[in-house]
């Protein structure tokens, strides 16, 4: 049995920084509502060293504004650890923790090129044309419905 | 947490059943589980 622990946002933000925010200050890893009541946080430890986070902030997808979404965001795996699977563990974390807790019915991001295979190989559908977001390269829009 | 193989993670990517979610923050919840 793996253990996906939820935790305070400050416990996922020096990876989040490391992997997504790296060539901006430490200030840029922290989302607005990193504390709110409805957004959670993420990881996957191995040996006590942790390996990958995500977290999830309740925002509606505006494709689909019918059902309860939740963005998922800051998703971040040690580089000298991906293809490990610990991405793809702390993101069935995500999926159980909204499917036990929520009642949401899509989980939605915004994925950056490279990450698309991963989002593909873990049931998400990537739409729509490619965006530039500044400082952060070229995304697509992701969902994955529960 | 028990250490696992690189195999052993590929195989648990396909079975939500082995992996469970521990609550751990500090304020309100610390140690306890929600499921």
């Amino acid at each position: 049995m793996v253990k996906i622990e939820q935790v305070s946002a400050d416990i996922v933000r020096p990876l989040r920084h490391k992997v997504l925010r790296s060539n901006l200050p430490f200030e840029a890893s922290i989302m607005l509502s990193d504390d709110f009541s409805d957004s959670a946080h993420f990881l996957v430890k191995k040996d006590g060293i942790i390996k990958s986070v995500a977290s999830i902030y309740k925002e509606p997808f505006e494709k689909m504004p019918t059902y309860k979404g939740y963005r998922l965001r800051g998703m971040a795996t040690e580089p000298s650890e991906k293809g490990k699977g610990f991405g793809s563990l702390v993101l069935k974390g995500v999926v159980q923790y909204l499917k036990n807790n929520t009642g949401a019915k899509i989980l939605w991001c915004n994925a950056r090129v490279v990450a698309f295979g991963f989002y593909e190989k873990m049931g998400f559908k990537i739409m729509g044309d490619v965006f530039e977001i500044p400082n952060l390269g070229a995304h697509k829009t992701g969902y994955f419905k529960l | 947490m028990k250490s696992i193989t690189v195999q052993e993670l590929h195989k648990l990517m396909n079975n939500n059943e082995q992996i469970t979610l521990v609550d751990v923050r500090e304020k309100g919840g610390a140690g306890h589980g929600f499921n």
